[in-house]
């Protein structure tokens, strides 16, 4: 038996050393949340490649990454040009001059998490942490023990945000941030929120940093919520998220996850129908090149009869990337009616390029239509030709198709703004050579 | 998963050993009338398996190195099955073939297994056959053995039980043997191993197509091989063989856990297709007995433009956990798996495939039908996988699944992972119940209830039944109605 | 031979039916016409005994029977046939494989003998000449990958091969072009029979050109507001459904 013990088993760099810096005046409960996460994490550790939900992806790299746990913003956020209501977080930090919450109607309180700890804390207690999954992994355990600010949305009933709020999320080199943020979308109402995550360096950066970035998301009764995740993390970036949603009756939620860049992108997407009527709407896009990682987990749990779910991811891998994708949908014994669909769809471009995908039906009802497809290859030979035949140039037609195969994910994007940056995005990166041939 | 620590789970695993341990409860050594091992297993155990059967020298050495492996592996838990812990040490790893009294007519036999074989259709000289009663000289099992042996060795095929051809052909065995699964494979290939007991050996030479369904012949010889099978079937460049295994008949074992191995061999233009009827005991509705069947079946496409083809139905056992795999090593060989799996009552099954594409221009197809119904709890579980070299792959996987009753489970479980741009892999599942619309243009045609949901059924499952040699097509769509019987309803 | 009387009937709880009468005899052929939402396919599922048409009162007499107390398989093989709007789809099952099972749990019904597969072989290939249907889609799946007009065909293919007392048409015209809805109704009148009756329910006269009936009934809001004879279809045809329903908005008016 091995007698060094004094040293917590192999723990990464950029954990704490003690414990983590208090924040001013955040109540005893919270305290209480982040004492008992960093207790159960000492005993959980990290994730391997041992773990089934971790088989594909490997965390030595970031393991052993030399990054130190952030403490406050170090530079300014690069901001996107849009004139949208913004939150701008750095470092896992609350930047309140970049931030601009102006044109905002009533009926919502929005603001960062350490003011909402210090002014609103009773309304945090009661949803904050509650839609983490009960077998949370060492990155949420890690996000609970040790997030510092993040972003706060409550909806008040029946109070209608035209406007996407739009949360702006960076990082420096070498820092290890962990974000947590929560919407509540009370009855009926409806809202619309953006987040970005880069680097704060202009873009191709090559910085390494860790962004442990988790959403959670309360919608009430008939409450919409729209949310989308772009991630243009550096090339040399980690990204660990998690989008948890809990939907009531009728409650309709859209959950848009784009994967853009990073070394290693991991995003768990849990939604928990647990009202009658209510619908989930996932969506997602991996476009990897390089040696890129992206792994996306997804799961749909039809807790109660009458719910529709519709997911569709897409994924185009060129270079050395590689993509993960897991998809599961769990129907309870007595969720009946019960109508989910699934969609995963590979394309690779490059022989080096590697796609592993796990759809999974776990269902114990009986009346119910579900279905998943999960298909891998490449361009079809027949579509190329028959471009070709009509005068495009093989390089071409394969970047036109490609185009096409991403941006069917793009079409189901409802914000007009962020469907047309996507479009020139992807069409910028795939099809340098047939500019006009749109 | 499988921790439980529930009381009725542990009353059951408590009734699981009394049940194990009554037949053996006689003595605890080595009974010369009986010849049946006391439970347990040591090296000890394994050499005296190995000196029983006279094996030679390098079967021995073989049987060691498996039950080292064996002592260091765990049991697996990933599959979504639930059943009390099983005590290895509280099993008996040999037993002679038991002499059964023989009947003198069909009237001796019980009448509700008869009605069984009946509504199964199956031919009354086989009934007697099975139910262990005299057969007539028009049937005599013996001629028509011999019969079929004649046949078999003017086509220069080598079929006999594996326990001969340790013997007879050691150089083939000694090639051949954990060629496709490694001893070390998992937990239950490293305990069959070390202690298996018979089960069928084919070798087709050279350019020969079998001569015949390696099957009624099979029904007859396959009693009593005990519960760890195992088979070893080699196709020659050029061969063909259509070798199929089990029966539609109830079969009823005291042996509670059966972990069989099946290597199947198939070099340059080589064809194997292996059908499986599987209708082991599944225990009472209330999930008491039934047989834990535990299969690791595995084969090569070793040479270019071989096919291995698997086509299963599974309709017994209280669990099933069982993977059909073709590693596509040649380049433009084919993989199949064709599968219906019922479970009903409390019966649970994980099975599945795995399609390795490894050559060039390789492609598989994969087409999984699972019905559950009562309690029962049905997964598949299968991983397509593609690696770099293996150009122009192509899969096409299918798996549906229907339910009957709000109290049982349907799962899919589909890996797929791909390393070469130029694969192309598709797979498509649903799930359902049967739809009222089917069910009452069906009765509006005058069909009762129960025929209306056996045809949708039986429809629902054509595309494997196809698969299956002609007689046992139709056996297998009877079985599944009985099988199914009180799901309606 | 069919006498409904009275009949209200609710579908998941909505009324559809709100008193419908209507009385068949042998060998006699009713159309029932209306607009779309009046009742017409509830009508043809409520006889045939689908499931979650629930009588609320009422009665339905066929051949002094009462229909309500058999299940959807007992009034087929009493005789009652129903040619579906959207005839279902069964994967795997072969429409021979349907047709010989329905056939044979007929003949059971009756207490007569199974037929034999030759017997059975001869009669479908003469019953499907008369649809014009191909040997081959008698071996494929039932209506499975079938266009609109096979299906219906196949509908009346196995009408004749079930040889129905009451044959109920829902909608057969609809989804067919001019030469199958030839096809079709020559099919139906070959089994037109002083021992058969039927009930063809339509929207549009052009059917009716080709199945003459007997009686004309038009249905509006769950009742039958007007009956007539052939001529009645034409009037229909020339003038569409709007005065029919005001004519009865006026009536329930002035009672």
């Amino acid at each position: 038996m091995s007698t060094v013990t004094a040293t917590p088993n192999h723990q990464p760099s950029w954990l704490p050393s003690g414990s983590a810096p208090a924040l001013r005046a955040a109540p005893g409960w919270f305290m209480e949340l982040q004492d008992k996460a960093e207790l159960d994490y000492q005993q959980l550790g990290l994730p391997g490649v041992r773990d089934e939900q971790w088989r594909y992806t490997s965390l030595r790299a970031l393991k052993s990454a030399e990054l130190t746990f952030a403490t406050g913003p170090l530079n300014e956020a690069q901001l996107p040009d849009s004139d949208l209501p913004r939150l701008v977080f750095v470092n896992g930090c609350f930047n309140a001059l970049q931030s601009d919450l102006a044109g905002l109607p009533e009926g919502l309180l929005c603001t960062n998490l350490a003011n909402a700890l210090e002014h609103h804390a009773d309304r945090l207690e009661k949803v904050l942490g509650t839609t983490l999954p009960d077998a949370a992994h060492g990155f949420q355990l890690l996000n609970s023990a040790y997030c510092r600010d993040g972003y706060v949305l409550f909806v008040e009933q029946g109070t209608i945000i035209d406007t996407p709020i739009e949360v702006i999320f960076q990082n420096d080199a070498g820092v290890a941030s962990h974000c947590r943020n929560l919407v509540v979308a009370d009855a009926n109402s409806q809202c619309t929120i953006i987040e970005r995550h880069s680097s704060t360096q202009p873009e191709n950066s090559h910085d390494v940093y860790l962004s442990n970035c988790l959403t959670e998301v309360v919608a009430g009764q008939g409450a919409h919520v729209d949310h989308y995740k772009l991630q243009s993390e550096s090339t040399e970036a980690f990204h660990l998220g998690g989008i948890f949603i809990d939907q009531a009756n009728s409650a309709h939620v859209t959950s848009h996850n784009i994967g853009l860049s990073g070394k290693l992108l991991r995003n768990d997407v849990i939604a928990r129908l647990n009202g009658s009527g209510s619908h989930i709407e996932m969506n997602g896009l991996v476009l990897g090149s390089d040696q890129e990682h992206m792994d996306n987990h997804t799961e749909v749990v039809h807790a109660v009869p009458n719910c529709t779910s519709d997911e569709f991811y897409k994924t185009v891998l060129d270079d050395h990337s590689r993509s993960v994708f897991r998809g599961r949908i769990i129907v309870a014994q007595d969720a009946q009616q019960t109508n989910a669909d699934q969609q995963n769809n590979n394309l690779l471009l490059s022989p080096d390029a590697e796609a592993d995908t796990k759809p999974q039906l776990e269902i114990y009802a009986d009346d119910v239509k579900c279905s998943h497809g999960a298909t891998v290859g490449q361009l079809e030979q027949k579509s190329l030709f028959y471009l070709q035949s009509r005068g495009i140039n093989l390089e071409a037609a394969r970047a036109l198709l490609t185009f096409a195969f991403a941006n069917e994910v793009v079409e189901r994007i409802k914000v007009d703004s962020i469907k047309q940056e996507l479009t020139q995005l992807i069409a910028g990166e795939l099809m340098n050579d047939i500019e006009g041939v749109l | 998963m499988n921790e439980v620590v529930e009381n009725p789970a542990q009353e059951q695993n408590r009734e699981l050993s009394e049940l194990v341990k009554r037949e053996y409860k006689e003595g605890f050594f080595t009974d010369i009338e009986s010849d049946t091992l006391a439970p347990g297993l040591s090296e000890d155990v394994v050499r005296i398996i190995s000196a029983k059967k006279n094996e030679p020298e390098f079967m021995l050495e073989y049987r060691l190195k498996a039950f080292r492996k064996w002592q260091k592996m765990k049991e697996p838990e990933w599959a979504h099955i639930d059943y009390p812990k099983i005590d290895f040490q509280d099993i008996s790893y040999y037993s002679a073939p038991k002499v059964q009294p023989q009947l003198e007519s069909l009237d001796e036999v019980d009448p509700k297994l008869l009605e069984t074989y009946e509504r199964l259709g199956i031919p009354l000289e086989e009934q007697k056959m099975l139910a262990n009663v005299a057969v007539d000289a028009v049937f005599d099992s013996v001629s028509v053995r011999t019969t079929f042996r004649e046949t078999l060795s003017e086509a220069g095929v080598i079929f006999m039980p594996i326990s001969e051809a340790v013997h007879e052909h050691p150089e083939l065995v000694k090639k051949y043997l954990s060629s496709v699964v490694p001893v070390q494979d998992n937990y239950y290939a490293a305990l069959n191993s070390a202690v298996f007991s018979d089960g069928s050996f084919v070798y087709i030479p050279k350019g020969v197509r079998c001569p015949m369904e390696l099957s009624t012949y099979f029904r007859i010889n396959e009693m009593n091989t005990g519960q760890f099978e195992r088979t070893l079937i080699i196709a020659d460049e050029g061969s063909y063989v259509s070798y199929l295994e089990g029966c539609t008949a109830p079969q009823r074992d005291e042996n509670q856990l059966h972990a069989a191995v099946v290597e199947l061999v198939a070099h340059k233009d080589a064809e194997i297709k292996y059908s499986t009827v599987q209708n082991w005991y599944p225990g009472d509705e209330n999930g008491k007995g039934g047989i834990y069947n535990f299969v690791t079946k595995r084969g090569i496409c070793k040479g270019d433009n071989s096919k291995i083809s698997w086509t299963q139905v599974e309709t017994g056992s209280a669990i099933t956990w069982k993977y059909p795999s073709v590693v596509l090593q040649g380049d433009h060989s084919v993989g199949e798996f064709y599968s219906v799996a019922l479970t009903h009552n409390k019966q649970q099954a994980d099975t599945g495939t795995k399609m390795i594409h490894m050559g060039k221009n390789t492609s598989s197809t994969i087409i999984s039908k699972g019905i559950s119904a009562g309690h029962g709890q049905n997964a598949y579980r299968g991983l397509v996988k593609v690696l770099k070299g293996a150009d122009n792959a192509r899969n096409f996987s299918q798996c549906d699944s229907l339910l009957m009753g709000d109290r049982c489970g349907a799962h899919t479980f589909p890996y797929v992972e791909v390393q070469n741009p130029s694969a192309n892999l598709e797979h498509e599942a649903t799930t359902s119940k049967i739809s009222e619309d089917q069910l009452f243009y069906l009765m509006q045609r005058g069909l009762s209830e129960e025929a209306a949901v056996s045809m949708i059924v039986n429809g629902f499952c054509k595309e494997v039944f196809r698969e299956l040699p002609m007689e046992f097509a139709v056996e297998a769509q009877k079985l599944l109605d009985i099988s199914l019987e009180g799901a309606v309803g | 031979m069919l006498k409904v009387q009275d009949l209200h009937v609710s579908v998941f709880g909505t009324p559809i039916l709100k008193g419908l009468s209507l009385e068949v005899n042998p060998g006699e052929v009713h159309a029932i016409m209306g607009p779309n939402g009046s009742g017409k396919s509830t009508l043809s599922n409520v006889i045939a005994g689908r499931d979650g048409y629930e009588v609320t009162s009422g009665s339905i007499e066929y051949i002094g029977k009462d229909l309500t107390e058999l299940e959807a398989d007992e009034r087929a093989c009493e005789g009652i046939f129903l040619a579906f709007q959207y005839p279902v789809e069964i994967p795997g099952v072969s429409n021979m494989a349907m047709l010989k099972a329905a056939v044979n749990s007929m003949r059971k019904y009756r207490g007569e003998d199974e037929m034999s597969a030759a017997e059975f072989l001869q009669l479908i290939k003469k019953k499907a000449e008369l649809v014009q249907m191909k040997q081959e889609f008698l071996k494929r799946s039932v209506n499975e990958g079938f266009s609109g007009g096979e299906k219906k065909r196949n509908e009346i293919l196995q009408m004749a091969m079930l040889e129905p007392t009451l044959a109920l048409l829902d909608e057969t015209d609809s989804g067919l072009d001019i030469d199958a809805l030839k096809v079709v109704a020559d099919g139906v009148n070959a089994l037109r029979s002083p021992e058969r009756s039927m009930v063809v329910v339509t929207h549009y006269q052009r059917l009716l050109d080709y199945i003459v009936p007997d009686h004309v009934h038009v249905l509006a809001n769950g009742q039958i507001v007007k009956s007539g004879d052939k001529s009645l279809a034409l009037e229909l045809e020339e003038r569409g459904y709007g005065w029919i329903e005001d004519e009865v908005s006026g009536l329930q008016e002035a009672s």
